[in-house]
C-alpha cells in the first residue's frame, strides 16, 4: 500500500464525518469529502504538502464551511431551545435547532468558524487546532472563546425571542 | 472535551455553556453511514492510478448524484446538468486556495509616497518582508530617513532597531487578533469572493501571470482606501507582483511587492530579537492603565465630537486611517500651513497618541476587544473598549467614557447582551 492508500484508509472517515457534521447531509458531505481529497491529491502532487492528514482536514471544514454558507436556509424558532436539547421525545425540534446552530456557524467570521469546528465537532486539542491552522495556541483560545461567545449569545437571544413569542401567544 | 481552550471558556462562560454543547453533542452522535465511507475512500483510492483528476471526480459526481436522484425525476434532470459542469476557478480562487497553505515566504516591498496632481515623488521606502507561521515575522525598512529592523512574533518578545541612530527597543509579544502589516496573506487566504475585475494576462521576468483587481475593503474592511491589483503565476496560482494604490490625504501612497519567495526557508536568526552590541536601550516607559485609558479617552471624545456623537465604526481601529477620518470630519485634509496652526489640527494629532495605543493595544493583548459598531457615547453600561491587565483582570472603558477595572466574572456580567 503506498503513502496516498494508507492516508485514505485512514482519513476517509474523519474527513467524511468532519463534513457530515458541519453541514448535516450525507450526500452532500459525500460530495465535499471527495472534492476534499481530490484538492489534497492535486496539491501533493505539486509538492506543496507537508502534513497531509493536517490539510484533508482543513480543507473538509472550509469546504464544508463554504458550503454551508452559500445554503439559503430559514430556520423558524418555535420552541425554547434549552427545553428541547435532550429531549428524545422530540426529535424534530432538535434537528430544528441543530440547523439553527449550522447557521449560526456559518455566520461567523471564516477562522472562528473553522476553530469551533474543529475544536468542538472534532474535539481537537487547543495545540491541534494551532496546528492545523498554522496559528499559536493562544490565538486559538482566544478565537474559540469569541465564536463560543456569539454563538451563545445568538442562542441566548434566540431564547428571550422565544420566550417573547409565547408570551404574546 | 477538555482542551485547553475549552478550559478558557468554561471560566469565562459559566452557566450559559449547556445549550451549546448539548447541540454540539447531538451533532457528535449522528451516526454515519457506512456506505458513504466507503464510497469515498472508493473514490479517493482511486485518484492515485488515474490520469486526469477532474474527469473521475466528475464521473463519479455524476454516480453519486445518480444514486440519490432515482427517487425524483425532475431534481435528477437538474442534479445531472449542475453535476456535468466542470468546476472552474478562477485566478482569484485559486490564488486564495494556495495561500492557504503557505508555510513561509520572503518579499520586497517598495512604499512611494507621491504629492499633488502632477505625481511630484515626495518619498521613497523599500522594505524587506520575512514571514514564518504561526506569526512571526521581520520588516527591514530602509529610506533616505531610516534604516530599521522590526521583528515581532506572537511566541516571544519583539525588537525594533534603529541602526541609523544606533538604538533599539523591546517589543511586547503580540498576542492580539488584528494583524501585521502582512495580515493582508492571511486575509486574501480567506477571501471567498470574486474579483472585482480581470486583467487577463501578461508576462512578468518570462514568466506568465494573470491579473485581477480587488477592492481593498473586501479584504479589510477596516481599511477603507483603494484597489488592490494581484498577477499571480499561472502555474502555482501564488502572487508574483502586488500592487495596492490608495489616496490618504492628498496624497498618493502605491504599496508594490514583489520578489515573493514562497515557502522559503528562513534562517531562524533572522526572528531573534537580539539588539546589536553597543546599541542603546531606548524602550519607552510603559503607560499605567490610568494614562492608557486617558489618551483612549481624549481620542474617542475627539472623534464623537467631530462625528456628531458616534465612535468609529470598524472592527479594529488603525490608528492613522481614523487620525485621517478626523482630518476629513475636521475640514482638515489638506496639509498646509494654515492646517498646521488650526487648534483643532493639534487636537487630532494629541488624540492619535490615543488611537496608536489603541492600535498596539488590539496587537498585544489578546483580550483587546473593540465595539464601536455598537456602542455609542450615551450607552453607559456598554464596554466600548475593554483589554486584559497582566494581573488577569481587565480595564474597561464604557461607552459614556467612564472606566473600571473589572474582574472576569464582573466582565461576564458587563458583556452579557440584554434581554
Amino acid at each position: 500500500m503506498n503513502d496516498w492508500k494508507r492516508v485514505v484508509e485512514v482519513q476517509s472517515r474523519p474527513i467524511l464525518s468532519i463534513a457530515f457534521r458541519i453541514l448535516g447531509r450525507v450526500h452532500e458531505a459525500e460530495d465535499v469529502a471527495q472534492d476534499v481529497f481530490c484538492e489534497a491529491f492535486q496539491l501533493q502532487q505539486r509538492g506543496c504538502i507537508t502534513d497531509l492528514p493536517g490539510i484533508l482536514r482543513r480543507l473538509a471544514t472550509l469546504r464544508s464551511l463554504d458550503r454551508l454558507r452559500s445554503r439559503r436556509v430559514d430556520v423558524p424558532i418555535t420552541k425554547d431551545i434549552v427545553g428541547s436539547v435532550g429531549n428524545p421525545e422530540d426529535e424534530v425540534e432538535t434537528s430544528e435547532l441543530i440547523e439553527r446552530l449550522r447557521l449560526f456557524i456559518a455566520e461567523l467570521p471564516e477562522r472562528q468558524a473553522e476553530i469551533l469546528t474543529l475544536s468542538c465537532f472534532e474535539e481537537l486539542s487547543r495545540e491541534e487546532v494551532a496546528q492545523c491552522l498554522q496559528m499559536s495556541p493562544e490565538a486559538v483560545s482566544s478565537c474559540l472563546y469569541k465564536a463560543r461567545r456569539k454563538i451563545e449569545q445568538r442562542l441566548l437571544s434566540c431564547s428571550s425571542e422565544v420566550n417573547h413569542e409565547h408570551e404574546r401567544a | 472535551m477538555s482542551t485547553n481552550g475549552h478550559d478558557r471558556s468554561n471560566e469565562l462562560k459559566q452557566g450559559d455553556r449547556q445549550p451549546l454543547d448539548d447541540l454540539v453533542a447531538r451533532i457528535r452522535s449522528l451516526p454515519l453511514p457506512e456506505e458513504s465511507i466507503e464510497r469515498v475512500r472508493r473514490f479517493a483510492a482511486r485518484l492515485d492510478s488515474t490520469a486526469d483528476v477532474s474527469t473521475e471526480r466528475r464521473r463519479w459526481r455524476r454516480a453519486a448524484w445518480g444514486s440519490v436522484m432515482a427517487a425524483t425525476a425532475l431534481t435528477l434532470a437538474v442534479a445531472v446538468l449542475i453535476a456535468s459542469s466542470p468546476k472552474r476557478l478562477s485566478a482569484m480562487e485559486r490564488m486564495a486556495d494556495q495561500l492557504a497553505f503557505r508555510r513561509s515566504f520572503s518579499l520586497k516591498m517598495v512604499q512611494r509616497l507621491e504629492v499633488g496632481t502632477n505625481g511630484a515623488r515626495m518619498a521613497e521606502t523599500v522594505v524587506r518582508a520575512y514571514f514564518q507561521p504561526p506569526h512571526t515575522y521581520r520588516l527591514e525598512t530602509k529610506s533616505v530617513n531610516a534604516d530599521l529592523v522590526d521583528v515581532r512574533s506572537s511566541d516571544r518578545a519583539g525588537i525594533l532597531i534603529d541602526h541609523q541612530n544606533r538604538n533599539f527597543q523591546k517589543v511586547p509579544i503580540e498576542r492580539g487578533t488584528q494583524g501585521s502589516p502582512l495580515m493582508m496573506f492571511e486575509n486574501l487566504a480567506k477571501y471567498r469572493g470574486k474579483a472585482d475585475r480581470e486583467l487577463g494576462e501578461k508576462q512578468i521576468d518570462g514568466q506568465t501571470t494573470q491579473g485581477f483587481v480587488l477592492v481593498m475593503a473586501k479584504i479589510d474592511p477596516d481599511v477603507k482606501e483603494g484597489n488592490v491589483e494581484i498577477w499571480i503565476d499561472a502555474k502555482t496560482s501564488l502572487p508574483l507582483e502586488i500592487r495596492y494604490r490608495f489616496e490618504h490625504l492628498e496624497r498618493t501612497v502605491t504599496i508594490e511587492m514583489t520578489e515573493f519567495v514562497w515557502d522559503a526557508t528562513l534562517d531562524p536568526k533572522l526572528f531573534e530579537p537580539t539588539p546589536p552590541a553597543g546599541y542603546v536601550d531606548f524602550s519607552p516607559k510603559e503607560s499605567t492603565t490610568e494614562e492608557q485609558f486617558q489618551k483612549i479617552r481624549e481620542a474617542m471624545s475627539l472623534y464623537a465630537e467631530l462625528s456628531g456623537g458616534h465612535y468609529p465604526k470598524v472592527k479594529a481601529i488603525y490608528g492613522d486611517m481614523v487620525s485621517a477620518e478626523m482630518r476629513k470630519l475636521a475640514g482638515l485634509e489638506k496639509n498646509d500651513a494654515k492646517t498646521a496652526h488650526n487648534p483643532m489640527f493639534k487636537r487630532i494629532m494629541e488624540a492619535t497618541s490615543g488611537l496608536a495605543a489603541m492600535t498596539l493595544l488590539q496587537r498585544q493583548n489578546e483580550e483587546a476587544v473593540y465595539n464601536g459598531m455598537s456602542v455609542g457615547p450615551k450607552d453607559r453600561d456598554k464596554v466600548l473598549f475593554r483589554w486584559k491587565l497582566a494581573d488577569g483582570r481587565f480595564a474597561v472603558l464604557f461607552g459614556d467614557l467612564e472606566s473600571e477595572i473589572v474582574d472576569k466574572e464582573r466582565l461576564i456580567s458587563l458583556e452579557k447582551p440584554s434581554p
